[in-house]
Parts: structure tokens; C-alpha cells; sequence
């Protein structure tokens, strides 16, 4: 059941409602008292006479004019009497009328009130229409729906049709900074999952994702199998009295997904949207040519390329034989050989999408069929994703009592296509080609001895990458006869993902022939048994929710490989072709087991309270803990329903308050101790003797592992002023986190190096505030917008409480880098002071090009026990989100500006120096760099960064502001005329143009601050900012 | 009201019904692994226990020669008295160039090692602890721990060495413990003769056991180092004795094994001295004492595309064959010098085919990260350069021949006219021993041209067994505990035992030192001893590399003949205070 209009309540009308129900209420109990009795006839008064003459029963449902869903809670009330009544969840109702040609007026907070005569007629179906303030909706708060005004909880409904005109290929891109404390990461890479965070990190080590539940329904696996354009809304749960329902897996928070649904109407509606997107990366990158790679190499060997003591004056004796260079990069040196591999291996990325639906309702049946198409092509070859999606949901009230449907949909996803690795592109070199003079494919460009495989080989390999996912949802809503109000649902799940990857390379395991083939699926089912029971008694509104259900999932992989394939024709078919074979597999299940009650109370709209309490056992948890409990309790007090409330501007004010207590699952089998019996645990005695099996225990058990325990206390204000053209809330919230899954490392004496563990507490605290205005609104042009600001502190409270330096404060884990007062991502390493010159005295073990480490406590020496401080952390200082519609008759403008913050020495980043071929004269000679890094050498003394082909003693990484302030979307589209397109037989139709990633203002150096990708990153995926061409049709 | 008492009625029902279908919940939430064994039920059998062994013999394989992979294998070789890096760099971040560099405590290195021993010691302990409440009868029960406390004193031999005095750990561990203390080093140097006792008291003898696995004498070989640095001269003697004198072992005098009857030829180099039983002792397949070979203590295994033989022909897995990340024993690619790619003529044209190949001229796959130094490849034999077998032309070899046809220089000798570059950087091409590699005789599936020996680029191991321990070791060792009793002629009379099948010069019992007995093994066991482990033993590291590492002298300080306890296991043992070694 949608309601999806809103419910605002107005001061004015207020009091006169309360007297109404009051009445109603007492001539409900007297009414039920007499049919008791059922002597009413011999007590008759006035009143009750001309009740008794005119009894005419009068039936009908109240549906929202512009979805046709039924409307609950609206109020019929006879004119000029206190008779009347209240509909029902689908919007029936029934009342008894005194007059035949009375007059009925239908109200409900947030529609245009209206009045009809009944004119003699016995059935009535009215069609409210929203008033243009009617912003107020109802939302998904997990196990049914809520009027947003009864929350009492941090409940955010993300505005998904802000970003319609977005080439998201994951819905999740759509949440990016929509919502205060909600973080989702970028992504570079097609069909890529981004990353997502409400509210701080409050795990040390557990799993910080959070819990998404899609049609009520636990959804593990990637999101991207999920076409965006099946979505019908999003809700975020961030509180945890809100979360508290799901127990032992919300911590994290609560994102609830609803797809869409079919609408009555005569009839059905086609809609097809598509879109091509252009991309190009957002960073103007590539690798070194010719020149500058000669440059870095004479850099590299400036003893003999310079002249001592400055080694400013070139050598003249020097050539470029007296380096490491392998044989073919000096002859490409001597030909004038200069290729540019990043730019044969990348090209501008391509989006197209296309979607095609069908929904509509017919009699008692309503229904959405869809089909989706999306293809993404990288900007490195092959980085290519291609997605198709179904979905049927149907729905259908068989009987007055019983509805029954179903949530059905096929997802299957192509990443087919072996992208070129990192390694292998960063080691090439501009002084060879991949191509002989042939145009052939050339094996080892740098030489066969370098084993430096041309990269295009794996581009050219035969692959195979398919993963998909089929899930249906199966309900049925029973209403219990008799007592009104109450229903019992029950929701079956059963999905299947399963992934088949194969590859087949000529060229791979050195030129032999490799081949693999893999198999994997995963499968899941669920049960719940839901009541819900939702009634209003007179002033007290009461609803309940019971829930009883369990969840099963099993998992098995199967992995055979082959190497050395004289025949390499039939590929990863026949594996068996293989001289050396591998076979492995794994496996895995759990299962949990769950109850949930909820219980929300209503007075009169002014007093809210939630009370949940949730049982939970998962199989993943210790033996001594198989269970866990999880209270909660919230309240509400809407100050503007209030009699004494009398503030003209201000049309809304509430204020909430919420206390519980959520969980965070520890991951399976992580209790139990291990023993693994895996082929580096063999031996063989004896020349030609076959293999002896060896097995060791690798884990240690913990049997009183538990679960992470998160409580927390929300405090909330909404807000409305003018009518609702200014609206918004103020959150603040403290959690604390106990009891961390932590993998703590162990003396590796022990034999071990860590084991999992609960330890110590983590407090996190935030600010978030959400501000919706509608500054401009007239008939041809309107201003919209919304904006969010919020900030979260992170702080490690306590650990192990040891202190065994007794200094009196408790001790930190400084070789898990946890320190008491400090956040997660506190940074405690070397500071850095510029870079150590030729001409610099350096302590020993460091060279010129390493970075000069401050000897903090001027002992000569650099040490990890004195000359490391803190730096500051890698968590942001604040994040705030700016979005913008504007609309001039058929023209609307979005754009959505997205910043995080560090401040002072918040969100840093490593700029590490040391990654793969950087690590010796040789290694940094032969392979290639990136042009953003601006490496040390004698003719660029004054670099940012760092050189480690002689390593220091100690390697220092710079650390550097992820700070930026980003034109993440901007649209325009223009919606056509209906008058001008109805000829066309199209009943609605609208074409937008929209960048992504257009502006990005930052001071990092390399891919992304917001992927942390710096000077070398160890993925080369750039953002990709992008100009779409798109046009939604309906008809 | 009626209402109100109907739903709560009701709904009671409801929920009656709703909770009485739920099921068995502990049943339900049991965790059953599928996947992987649990400690319960893997300790019971005696077949049990003998995997655990067989694991322990797969893991110090892999700590002696395969801690961290390439870069850290060779740690106990380079920057020593007999080798150091082979492109003269001190502070390449990939290798252990320089002590100064790499001996500080949050060095990866210096962590690696002593995590990877204290797991063999660890894995160990839980077959001594676990023993008693196995099914294994007592007989098996003594055997299985005897050979446990064998590895767990050989893992804490490396670590006294390496590190001084250390923590003893003894036990299984089930439970955290963050509050160990260094023992002294006497303390675990008794827990060595504690257990390598009972391993020699216990273990079948050395004709009783499988190839490469450990005999009574194997534990007495290591009695008898312990007891030299508990300066128990005649308890060394007596093992070594038992060692020396027992009727299955032998030094090797006469040609034996798979090449008996064959030369060393070498199309290139071109040898004319005949092959030598010291030749023999490191062709493929002469390690075991299947083979004939009575000189042989305890030989690691490696066996090619056999599982648990650590070694692959060819493909990805032949580099890093298992998930511990470890190339396989890498000797070859690590000593070998790289000339064969590299090597330009007096012209500068290329003198090399640029292929590495079979033959000793090529060395193998050898990429030059170690050399030997000058003292070890000269001055180490001036007194018997000719007449000592080990210095023969194809135990060392000292030249490289221009094998490039289009070189004007085919066929002559790089020494003779040796090209600018060699002489600017002498890293392209070194004299090497030849027991790194296997001339001839790589795996079959290796060769890319059997006719011009070529090999893959994958090539880089030396596919065969190594040596932990050998006879020969067990003299010298006699030869320093008669030393430590000023009985020079006893001495003298077990290095001449080595010497002379060598067909070196006898020593005289006055020139005996405990220099000229590391100068023996070096001649004797280069790259086959740790010869770190050596020298930090008899505590002369400092001193000789000064003397004799031409790069590293000037680097090293007085104090790294020890190495620093790892920060990492400072850190992580937070319940009680390590003290680290002296000037880290």
C-alpha cells in the first residue's frame, strides 16, 4: 500500500478536528454500547431519532487524483454535523449519513479540501488532489510505510529525480551527496560498485557497508544488477532507533530500496528513455615520451651523466649504454623509437542506455514489466560492462482479504574482456612499440629476458566474465477478519547469483598457454512472517509490527586452471588439454534466524513514540553467542499541532529524540580456528616420490567472539516555514560502538599474527542539516533548491584499558595504529621537510632524492619509537552538497555541486613514491611513470616528490588535502507540450543534454582525490566526466 | 473496547501460531565448515601427525631459502665475506645491499625472517602439544614429537644467530599472548641441546630414513654446532664423532651419480679439465643418498611440476609456484651473472645472443643481484689455484666466451678483450660458482632451442636438491670444537679431510685459525651454508666484511653482527618490555 502524498498538518483547522474526533469517538463507544444492548429503540433520544429515520450507509474509496492509490487517514465529515468517518488503508470508508442530499466534505492534510453533495447516491469515489506545498510524503521505514510526520526517527527519502537526466549506471551514484551523512565513493571503472558510508566508520574492522534491503528484502551482492530506472525511491535509515528493526546487520545503516509498481488507469503506459553518453577522464594524464624519459634516466644515473661535484654540467663522455637499460630500449633510444602506449590503450569511454516499460492496472490486478539495456565501454580498452535487466511486478487483490503479488527480476551482466594490468602498462617504455615492422603483435616489446609481456597480448585473450542474478519475491497481505486494521504478510525470497568466468591466453603462463574456467553461486532464501496492525483510537494512533523470519544463504565456487596447452584452439573449453592442471573450490553457508516487534503510538499528532526490540541469531557468531537482542525506543513531539503554538511562519516544528542499540555482524567462521591443508603445506621425500600431504592451523579460535554493538542517541528538529516554501531539519547524533571486531595483532611468536577479537570502544558524533527552499515560484518560472551540510567525528574511546607504561592513561595500539582520542584514520607517520639535495650531509641510509625526515627528538637518528607524529587523519572535516532545479515553462535546469572538506588536516591521502617499478635503478630506468609525478633528480631539485630507487632506511610518504568542491551533474532538459505531441499518439515527451564530473577544483595530484588515486595509484582508472544526449518518452 | 480485547486476542493467536513453527534454533545456527579443517578433528591419527610433519619440512624449506620471496632469500648470502650485491648497490630497496640501510628494526626483512621461523616453531609446538591426547600409540607418539622438537631447535638455531638471546615459546598457543620476554642466549642455546638431544636419541638412523628427511645424525650435526657456541668442546666432539664415524656416512672421494662418467663440456668455454667427484656432489639428482651419495646429511627437496616439490618447468607458477608468494628457489637468477643478455663486445656490438642458455658460459637465467666478492673469487684460492678441484674452470667459472656469431669477437674470450662497458660496470659479467645452476641439465620442458641450449625466460631456479647439511660441514665443525681446545693437530687433521678430497694443500696445525676455518667453508660451502648464520655464530661477520666485502666495509657497524629485534613484534607485544639489541 503507497500513500505518496503528503500529510501536513496546519495549525488553524487543528482544534476544530480535535472537538470533531473527540465526538466521534464518544459516538462510537455509544453506538457500540447500544448494538450490544440492542435496546437502543426503547431509549431513543431526539438525536438518536433522526438518527434512526435517515440511516442511509454510504460507501466509497478516496484515491490520490494523480496516482490513483488509495488514501488512508482521510477524514469524511458531514457538513454541518460532527458525523464522520476516517478511510481505511486502501482508502475505503463507510459511514452512515442522516440525509440523503447531505453534503460530504473530504479533507486530508496536504490536499485541496472538497465538498460534494451526495445527491441520493449510495457509493461515492472521490479523487483528492495535492496542494502545490504538499511536499510531505509517506516513506518506507522497513516492514511497511509511515507517514514522514509520525517518524520519530532519522529517516531520509533520497531524491532520486534529481538525478534522472544522469547517466548513472548504478543507482548508488544517485544517492552521491544527496543525503546529509551519506557518503558514496566515485567510480572509475565501468560497471563499477562505488562505496558507501552514513554516518563515520563504526567498525575498526568489520564489515562497515550497510544493510540494503530491497522490496523488504535483505539484497547481498552488487547493486549494479539493479537498472536505476526500476526504482521508485530510496530511503536511507540513520538512526538507531529507525535501524533498530534489523538488528544485528544495521550499524552501518539501513538503505531501503522500493521498486516500482503498476498504477490503475484505463490505459497501459509505455515509457522508453535512452541515453548516449561521451566520456573523457577528468585528469589530462598519461605516460612520460620519449624525451622526458630520457631525461628521467640520465636523472636516474646523474653520477655518470653529470659531472661531480654539482653534477649540474652534462658528462660528455656519457652514453646511455652505461645505464641498466635493456638492449631494446637502447636501440629504440638509437632509432628514435617513441611510442605513446597509454594512448594506444586507452579511448574515449561510450555509455548508452535503454530502457523500455509497460505498467498499468486493469480491474484487481496492477502491474510494471520492464526491460533495460545498458553498455558501458571504458576509457581503458576493454574495460567494457554490458547489463540486462527484467522486472515484473505484479500485483493482485484476489479478495476483499487477500492480495497477493510478486517482485521478480533478471539481471545479467557482461564484463567480458581483459583490460591491460597496471603492471603491464606502466612498465612499458616509449622506446618500444608493440607492433614489428610487419604490424604484428610483437611478444616482448622490451626483450624476451625482461619477460615484460606486450600488454595488447592480454587485451587480445580470450575472456570471459558473466555474472548474474535472478530473484523473485513472493507476498501475500491477508486481512484478519474481524479486527480491523490488522494484516498478515508473508514474503518469500528466493534468489540465485551465480558468475562464470573463463579465460583462454596463447600467450599467458610464459607463452605455454593458460586457460581457466571458474565457477561460482550463491544462494539465498528468506521468509518473513509479518502482522501489522494500524488503528486509530479516537486521539491514539496505534500501530504494530511483529515480525518472525529466517534467511539461508549458501555459496560454492569451483576453479580449475591449466598451463602449458600444447593446442590452445578449443581455449578454456577443454582444460584437460593442459599438461599442468590446478583444481580448487570452496564453500560456504549460514544462516539466521530473526524476530522483531514494533510498536508505534500517536496522540493526536503531537505525541509520538516508537518502541522496537529485535532477536537476532546468525551462525556466523561464536558458540557462546549465537544470539543478540536489540532495543530501541524514540520519541516525537510535533510542538506546531500543539494548541498554545501560535507562530504564523513557521507551519511545522518537531522535535525528536531516539535511543537504541544495533549490531554488527562478525564474518563467517571467523571464531572457528583453521587448519588448511593447501599445496604450500607439501612435501615430497625422495627424488620422483609422489606428494606427501601437510596441513598446519593458520587461525586461532575465539569462542566468546562477538558481535559489534552500536548505541546511539539522535536528536532531531523538522522544520517548515511559509507554507512549506522553506523546510528542512537539524540532526544531531552521538553513537557508540563497543565491543569492535578487531583482528589484533599478536606477537607473531605466538605463531600467529593477528586473531579476531572485541576490544574497546569508538565513538562517533555528527551534525548533519538538510535545507530545501523554493525561493522563486511562479507560473512560468521556478527556483528550487536543497542543500546539505554534515560533519562526523570519529574518536577511539577506548581499547584494551591497559596501561602498562603507567603513565596513567590508557595505553594505544600503536602497531595497529589506534590511539586513544584519536580517530580511525588518524595518521601517525614521518614528517616530512622538503627533499635531501646532492649537496645535503644526509644521516646514513639516506640519499639524495628521499625525502629529509624530521628527527623529531634530535637524536641523530630517524626512528619509529621517537620521529613519528601525528599528521592527522584521513577522515573529512565535513562534506556538503548543493542541489539546484530551476524551471522556466518547458526547461529545467539541475545541477548538483558536491564538496568534502578536510579543514586543517583532515581527508589526507598517501602520495606513496615506492610503488611497483619505482623500487631500483633498474626497475624506475626500464619501466614508465605517470606525468603527474613530479619526481626528484639533479635537474629538478626542486620536485614535490620523492625518489626511492635507493631506498632510505626509513620511506616516508607525503600525505596531502583530498579536499574538493566538484560540478558533479548539470542537466537541461526540455519537456514537450502535451497539446503538441498527443497528435503523435505520445502522451508525454522530454530530450536533456547533461555533463558529469565537468569541474573539479582540488589540490591532489594524480587520478582522483575522491578514489584516493594519487601520483601512483596502482589503477589506472581516471573519473571519467562525460556529455549525455537523452529523451524520456511515454505513451 | 471490544475491539481492542479482539485484537489483542487475535493477535496472541497469530503470534502463538507464527512462533510455534519455528524450529530447532541452535541446530538452525550451527556453523559447520565447509571448506577447511578445524584443529578437533585434524590432530587425532597418526596420518594426521604425519602431514603436520610433512608441513614442518615444506615450511623450513621455505624459511631457509624462500623468506620473502626473491629479495629476502638471500639475505644470509649477500653482504657477507663472500658475496654482496651484484649491481654494487647498497640501498636498492629490493635487496639486501646494505646493513646500514636494511638493519633497522621496522625493516620488512628483519620482520620476515623471525616471523617465518617462529611459525615453524609454533607449528611445531602444537604437534609436541597435541601429541599426548592423540591416538598415535606411544611409540608413534615419541617419534612424531622427537622429530617436532628437531625443527623447533633448528628454527630457534637461526634465530639465536640472527637475533641474540629471544623469546622461547614451547607451547601451543590457543590464546592471545602479548607478554613475552627475551630469554638469554644460553637459555635458548640449552633449549637447542634440549631438544636436538632427544631428536638424537630418538630419530631412526640416517639409513632408516626417506630421503630428506631427518636421521639421529642430523640432530647430532646440530648438537655439535650448539655445544662449539656453548664452548663444550668435548660434547661437540663426541657428536660430531658419532657424525663423522658412523658406518653410512662418508665424504664423497670417487666420481659418482647421474654425470660419473661424464666431463663438464661447455661448447663455448670449451674445458679440458677432466670432472671431479666435487662436481658431482651438485648435478641434478646426486643429493639423496639414493643416488650413492653417503656425504649428505639432510637434503631439502625440490622435485619439478610435482606438488610439494616446489620447483615448475615452465608457466606463471614456475616463478611464484605457491600462495606464500615465494619464487622457488632462485639461486640461479639471483648469483648468475647477466651477461647473456647484456654483454657487448669491444665494438659494442652485442656479444651475447641475448638469450640466456644451458651452458656454463650462460649461467642460466642470472640477472647479477649477487656477485661474489674479489677476496672470494682470488685471494681465497692463490695457494692451491691449480690443484684444488673447487677451483676447477667449471666449479668456478671465470670466463665468459662471445657466443654472438655477428660479433667480430666470436668465440674469444671476454676477459682477454673485454668491452668498455664490462669494465665501467662489472655487475654485466663476474666469475660464479657453478653449483648454482644446472648446466645441461634444465627441465626439459625449459628449453626454447635444445640445440643452441636456449632457455626460457622463466628459467632463474636451480632445479635440484640443496644441501642443509653435508658431511664435509660436520668436519669442520669437529676442526673448530678441537680449535676451542687448542687441539690444533686434530684440527688440522678434519680440514685436511675436506681438503684433501679436494686435492687441496694440507694445512699445517699452526696455521689453523678460526679465520682459516671460515676461509675452508667458504671454499668448501659457498651458497650452501647460510654463511650470515655462520658468521654471526662465531661472531666474526664485522670483522671479515671489512676485510674482505669491497662494498660494504665502509657501511657496516660494529654492531650489526646482531641483527634488531623486529618494532613489529616490540609493538605487538605490549604487555611486557623488549629490550632491543645494542645502538638500534
Amino acid at each position: 500500500m503507497k500513500r505518496n502524498h503528503a500529510l501536513w498538518v496546519q495549525i488553524h483547522p487543528f482544534l476544530k478536528k480535535l472537538i470533531m474526533e473527540i465526538k466521534v469517538s464518544i459516538l462510537i463507544v455509544l453506538i457500540s454500547v447500544l448494538n450490544v444492548y440492542g435496546t437502543y429503540t426503547d431509549s431513543r433520544t431526539k438525536n438518536i431519532s433522526f438518527f434512526d429515520l435517515q440511516q442511509i450507509r454510504l460507501a466509497g474509496t478516496i484515491s490520490d487524483a494523480a496516482t490513483g492509490d488509495g488514501m488512508a487517514g482521510v477524514n469524511i465529515q458531514v457538513k454541518g454535523t460532527t458525523f464522520g468517518a476516517i478511510s481505511n488503508e486502501e482508502g475505503k470508508y463507510s459511514l452512515v449519513v442522516p440525509d440523503r442530499d447531505a453534503t460530504l466534505v473530504f479533507s486530508f492534510i496536504g490536499y485541496v479540501t472538497q465538498e460534494i453533495s451526495l445527491n441520493g447516491r449510495t457509493t461515492l469515489e472521490v479523487a483528492l488532489v495535492a496542494e502545490v506545498t504538499g511536499l510531505e510524503e509517506v516513506i518506507v521505514i522497513g516492514y511497511g510505510t509511515m507517514r514522514k510526520s509520525d517518524l520519530t526517527g532519522s529517516v531520509v527519502s533520497a531524491n532520486i529525480e534529481a538525478f534522472s537526466e544522469i547517466p548513472n549506471v548504478n543507482i548508488l551514484q544517485s544517492l552521491q551527496g544527496v543525503a546529509p551523512g551519506v557518503q558514496i565513493g566515485q567510480v572509475n571503472q565501468a560497471g563499477q560498485e562505488p562505496s558507501i558510508q552514513i554516518r563515520g566508520v563504526n567498525t575498526l574492522s568489520g564489515n562497515d557497508d550497510p544493510l540494503i534491503i530491497v522490496d523488504e528484502i535483505i539484497y547481498s551482492g552488487r547493486m549494479g544488477d539493479l537498472n536505476p530506472a526500476d526504482i521508485k525511491s530510496i530511503e536511507i535509515l540513520k538512526d538507531a532507533s529507525s535501524k533498530a528493526i534489523y538488528g544485528s546487520q544495521a550499524a552501518n545503516g539501513v538503505i531501503l530500496i522500493t521498486t516500482k509498481s503498476g498504477k490503475k488507469s484505463e490505459n497501459p503506459v509505455f515509457s522508453y528513455s535512452g541515453s548516449a553518453s561521451f566520456q573523457s577522464p577528468t585528469v589530462n594524464a598519461g605516460l612520460l615520451d620519449a624525451e622526458q624519459t630520457l631525461e628521467k634516466v640520465k636523472g636516474i644515473y646523474y653520477t655518470n651523466a653529470y659531472l661531480p661535484p654539482n653534477y649540474t654540467q652534462p658528462n660528455p663522455a656519457w652514453t646511455w649504454g652505461q645505464t641498466e637499460l635493456v638492449p631494446n630500449l637502447l636501440t629504440g633510444i638509437n632509432n628514435g623509437t617513441d611510442f605513446d602506449w597509454w594512448d594506444e590503450l586507452t579511448s574515449p569511454g561510450f555509455i548508452q542506455d535503454h530502457m523500455l516499460s509497460l505498467s498499468g492496472g486493469m480491474g484487481k490486478t496492477t502491474y510494471y514489466i520492464s526491460g533495460g539495456y545498458t553498455e558501458e565501454n571504458g576509457f581503458v580498452i576493454n574495460d567494457n560492462y554490458k547489463r540486462y535487466t527484467t522486472r515484473i511486478n505484479i500485483k493482485n487483490d484476489i479478495k476483499d482479504w487477500l492480495t497477493i503479488g510478486m517482485n521478480t527480476f533478471g539481471s545479467f551482466t557482461d564484463f567480458s574482456g581483459k583490460s591491460p594490468t597496471y603492471t603491464n602498462i606502466i612498465i612499458s617504455s616509449p622506446f618500444v612499440t608493440p607492433y614489428d615492422e610487419n604490424g604484428n603483435l610483437v611478444v616482448y616489446p622490451k626483450g624476451e629476458s625482461t619477460t615484460h609481456l606486450n600488454p595488447l597480448l592480454d587485451v587480445q585473450s580470450d575472456d570471459k566474465d558473466m555474472r548474474n542474478r535472478i530473484s523473485g519475491i513472493f507476498y501475500g497481505i491477508v486481512k484478519i477478519p474481524k479486527i480491523e486494521g490488522l494484516n498478515y504478510r508473508i514474503n518469500y525470497n528466493h534468489s540465485l547469483n551465480w558468475s562464470n568466468y573463463a579465460n583462454g591466453n596463447e600467450y599467458g603462463a610464459s607463452l605455454t598457454g593458460y586457460a581457466i574456467k571458474t565457477h561460482s553461486a550463491q544462494h539465498e532464501v528468506t521468509l518473513d512472517n509479518i502482522l501489522n496492525y494500524e488503528r486509530q483510537f479516537g486521539s491514539h494512533g496505534i500501530r504494530a509490527t511483529l515480525v518472525y523470519g529466517y534467511r539461508k544463504a549458501a555459496y560454492n565456487y569451483t576453479n580449475a586452471e591449466g598451463e602449458n596447452i600444447p593446442n590452445m584452439s578449443l581455449g578454456y573449453n577443454s582444460l584437460q588439454q593442459a599438461i599442468i592442471q590446478r583444481i580448487s573450490s570452496s564453500a560456504w553457508d549460514e544462516s539466521s534466524l530473526y524476530q522483531m516487534a514494533r510498536v508505534n503510538y500517536n496522540y493526536r499528532d503531537r505525541y509520538l513514540v516508537t518502541g522496537t526490540w529485535r532477536r537476532d541469531g546468525y551462525s556466523g557468531f561464536a558458540k557462546n553467542n549465537k544470539f543478540a537482542m536489540f532495543p530501541s525506543i524514540a520519541v516525537g513531539w510535533t510542538l506546531s499541532n500543539e494548541p498554545f503554538f501560535k507562530v504564523p511562519i513557521i507551519d511545522l516544528l518537531k522535535i525528536r529524540a531516539s535511543y537504541g542499540q544495533n549490531g554488527n555482524q562478525t564474518s563467517r567462521y571467523s571464531s572457528i580456528a583453521q587448519v588448511s591443508a593447501i599445496d604450500d603445506n607439501k612435501y615430497i621425500f625422495g627424488d620422483g616420490a609422489s606428494t606427501s600431504m601437510g596441513q598446519a592451523i593458520t587461525s586461532l579460535a575465539n569462542n566468546d567472539l562477538t558481535w559489534e554493538k552500536t548505541a546511539g542517541l539522535n536528536l532531531g528538529i523538522d522544520f517548515g516555514i511559509l507554507k512549506s516554501r522553506i523546510k528542512g531539519n537539524v540532526e544531531y547524533y552521538k553513537t557508540t560502538t563497543t565491543d569492535l571486531l578487531w583482528n589484533m595483532v599478536i606477537p607473531q611468536v605466538t605463531g600467529f599474527s593477528t586473531i579476531k577479537t572485541n576490544i574497546g570502544e569508538v565513538a562517533n558524533s555528527g551534525f548533519e542539516f538538510s535545507i530545501q527552499a523554493i525561493p522563486v515560484q511562479t507560473n512560468d518560472f521556478s527556483w528550487d533548491f536543497n542543500m546539505n551540510f554534515s560533519t562526523n567525528k570519529n574518536k577511539i574511546v577506548h581499547l584494551f584499558g591497559d596501561d602498562v607504561n603507567n603513565d596513567g592513561k590508557e595505553d594505544d595500539l600503536v602497531s595497529s595504529n589506534l590511539f586513544i582520542g584519536k580517530s580511525i584514520g588518524t595518521i601517525y607517520s614521518y614528517e616530512i621537510d622538503g627533499i635531501y639535495q646532492i649537496a645535503d650531509t644526509r644521516p646514513t641510509g639516506y640519499n639524495p632524492g628521499n625525502y629529509r625526515i624530521i628527527d623529531q627528538n634530535d637524536d641523530s637518528k630517524i626512528s619509529a619509537d621517537f620521529d613519528r607524529v601525528f599528521l592527522g587523519r584521513s577522515e573529512p572535516e565535513f562534506m556538503a552538497s548543493f542541489q539546484n532545479n530551476l524551471k522556466y515553462k518547458n526547461f529545467t535546469l539541475r545541477f548538483f555541486i558536491n564538496s568534502i572538506q578536510g579543514g586543517k588536516d583532515g581527508y589526507l591521502g598517501s602520495q606513496a613514491t615506492n610503488s611497483l617499478s619505482l623500487n631500483s635503478t633498474g626497475n624506475f630506468a626500464n619501466a614508465n611513470t605517470w606525468t603527474f609525478y613530479d619526481f626528484w633528480s639533479v635537474t629538478n631539485p626542486d620536485a614535490r616528490y620523492s625518489v626511492t630507487y635507493q631506498a632510505p632506511q626509513i620511506l616516508a610518504e607525503r600525505y596531502e588535502s583530498r579536499s574538493f568542491i566538484r560540478l558533479q551533474d548539470i542537466s537541461l532538459a526540455y519537456q514537450f507540450n502535451p497539446s503538441l505531441i498527443q497528435k503523435a499518439g505520445v502522451e508525454g515527451a522530454k530530450i536533456y543534454i547533461s555533463g558529469k564530473n565537468l569541474l573539479t577544483i582540488t589540490k591532489w595530484d594524480g587520478w582522483d582525490p575522491e578514489t584516493n588515486q594519487g601520483i601512483s595509484s596502482t589503477s589506472p582508472y581516471p573519473v571519467m566526466k562525460s556529455f549525455t544526449l537523452g529523451i524520456d518518452l511515454s505513451f | 473496547m471490544e475491539n481492542i480485547i479482539k485484537t489483542i486476542k487475535y493477535g496472541l493467536l497469530v503470534l502463538l501460531f507464527t512462533f510455534s513453527i519455528s524450529c530447532n534454533e541452535e541446530e538452525f545456527l550451527n556453523e559447520v565448515p565447509l571448506d577447511f579443517f578445524s584443529p578437533e578433528n585434524s590432530y587425532v591419527t597418526k596420518k594426521d601427525f604425519e602431514s603436520a610433519i610433512t608441513e614442518l619440512y615444506s615450511r623450513v624449506r621455505y624459511c631457509a631459502y624462500q623468506t620473502q620471496g626473491t629479495s629476502g632469500s638471500y639475505a644470509y648470502l649477500t653482504s657477507t665475506d663472500i658475496a654482496h650485491d651484484g649491481r654494487y648497490q647498497l640501498t636498492s630497496s629490493a635487496r639486501f645491499g646494505g646493513h646500514s640501510v636494511y638493519l633497522v628494526p621496522t625493516n620488512s626483512t628483519v620482520a620476515a625472517h623471525w616471523n617465518s621461523w617462529y611459525k615453524l616453531i609454533a607449528n611445531a609446538n602444537t604437534i609436541i602439544s597435541r601429541a599426548d591426547a592423540s591416538e598415535m600409540t606411544d611409540e608413534e607418539r615419541v617419534s612424531v614429537v622427537a622429530e617436532a622438537k628437531f625443527m623447533r631447535a633448528f628454527a630457534y638455531r637461526y634465530l639465536v644467530y640472527l637475533y641474540g638471546g629471544v623469546p622461547l615459546n614451547l607451547e601451543e598457543v590457543t590464546s592471545p599472548k602479548t607478554d613475552y620476554t627475551r630469554a638469554s642466549k644460553t637459555e635458548v642455546l640449552n633449549q637447542i641441546i634440549l631438544d636436538a638431544t632427544e631428536a638424537a636419541n630418538v630419530l631412526p638412523t640416517i639409513d632408516k630414513v626417506a630421503d630428506g628427511r631427518i636421521s639421529n645424525l642430523v640432530a647430532k650435526h646440530l648438537l655439535a654446532e650448539t655445544y662449539i657456541a656453548l664452548q663444550k668442546y668435548d660434547e661437540a666432539i663426541t657428536a660430531a664423532s658419532a657424525v663423522i664415524d658412523d658406518p653410512n656416512t662418508d665424504l664423497m672421494t670417487d666420481r659418482f651419480g647421474s654425470m660419473a662418467t661424464q666431463n663438464p663440456q661447455d661448447k663455448h668455454l670449451k674445458f679440458t679439465q677432466p670432472g671431479d667427484v666435487y662436481w658431482d656432489l651438485f648435478r641434478v639428482g646426486n643429493q639423496n643418498r639414493s643416488s650413492g651419495n653417503k656425504e649428505a646429511l639432510w637434503v631439502i627437496q625440490y622435485d619439478v611440476d610435482v606438488t610439494g616439490g616446489n620447483l615448475l618447468s615452465i608457466g606463471s607458477w614456475a616463478v611464484t609456484n605457491t600462495t606464500r608468494g615465494e619464487g622457488a628457489n632462485v639461486l640461479e637468477r639471483i648469483a648468475g651473472p647477466v651477461a647473456w643478455m647484456t654483454f657487448k663486445d669491444p665494438d659494442g656490438v652485442e656479444g651475447a645472443i641475448g638469450k640466456p642458455q644451458s651452458n656454463y658460459n650462460s649461467g642460466g637465467q642470472g640477472v647479477s643481484l649477487m656477485m661474489n666478492t674479489e677476496w672470494f673469487l682470488n685471494d681465497l684460492w692463490v695457494s692451491d689455484w691449480d690443484n684444488d678441484i673447487r677451483n676447477a674452470p667449471h666449479n668456478i667459472v671465470r670466463d665468459f666466451i662471445y657466443d654472438n656469431p655477428n660479433s667480430a669477437y666470436y668465440d674469444s674470450s671476454s676477459v682477454k678483450y673485454p668491452s668498455p662497458t664490462r669494465i665501467a660496470q662489472l655487475w654485466r659479467w663476474y666469475p660464479y660458482p657453478s653449483k648454482i645452476t644446472t648446466p645441461g641439465q634444465h627441465p626439459a620442458e625449459l628449453y626454447t632451442d635444445t640445440d643452441l641450449e636456449t632457455l626460457r625466460a622463466t628459467a632463474g631456479s636451480t632445479y635440484r636438491d640443496n644441501y642443509m647439511l653435508r658431511l664435509a660441514e660436520t668436519y669442520l665443525l669437529r676442526a673448530e670444537a678441537y680449535l676451542g681446545k687448542s687441539d690444533l693437530i686434530n684440527a688440522a687433521n678434519d680440514i685436511n679431510a675436506v681438503r684433501l678430497r679436494s686435492q687441496a694443500n694440507p694445512v699445517a696445525p699452526g696455521d689453523v685459525t678460526l679465520d682459516y676455518i671460515l676461509d675452508e667453508r667458504a671454499r668448501e660451502l659457498v651458497y650452501e651454508e647460510p654463511r650470515r648464520i655462520t658468521l654471526h655464530r662465531t661472531g666474526k661477520l664485522v670483522e671479515r666484511v671489512r676485510k674482505y666485502n669491497t662494498l660494504n666495509k665502509d657501511e657496516i657497524q660494529d654492531y650489526h653482527g646482531l641483527w634488531p629485534i623486529p618494532y613489529s613484534f616490540i609493538e605487538a607485544n605490549k604487555d611486557a618490555v623488549i629490550e632491543q639489541n645494542p645502538n638500534y
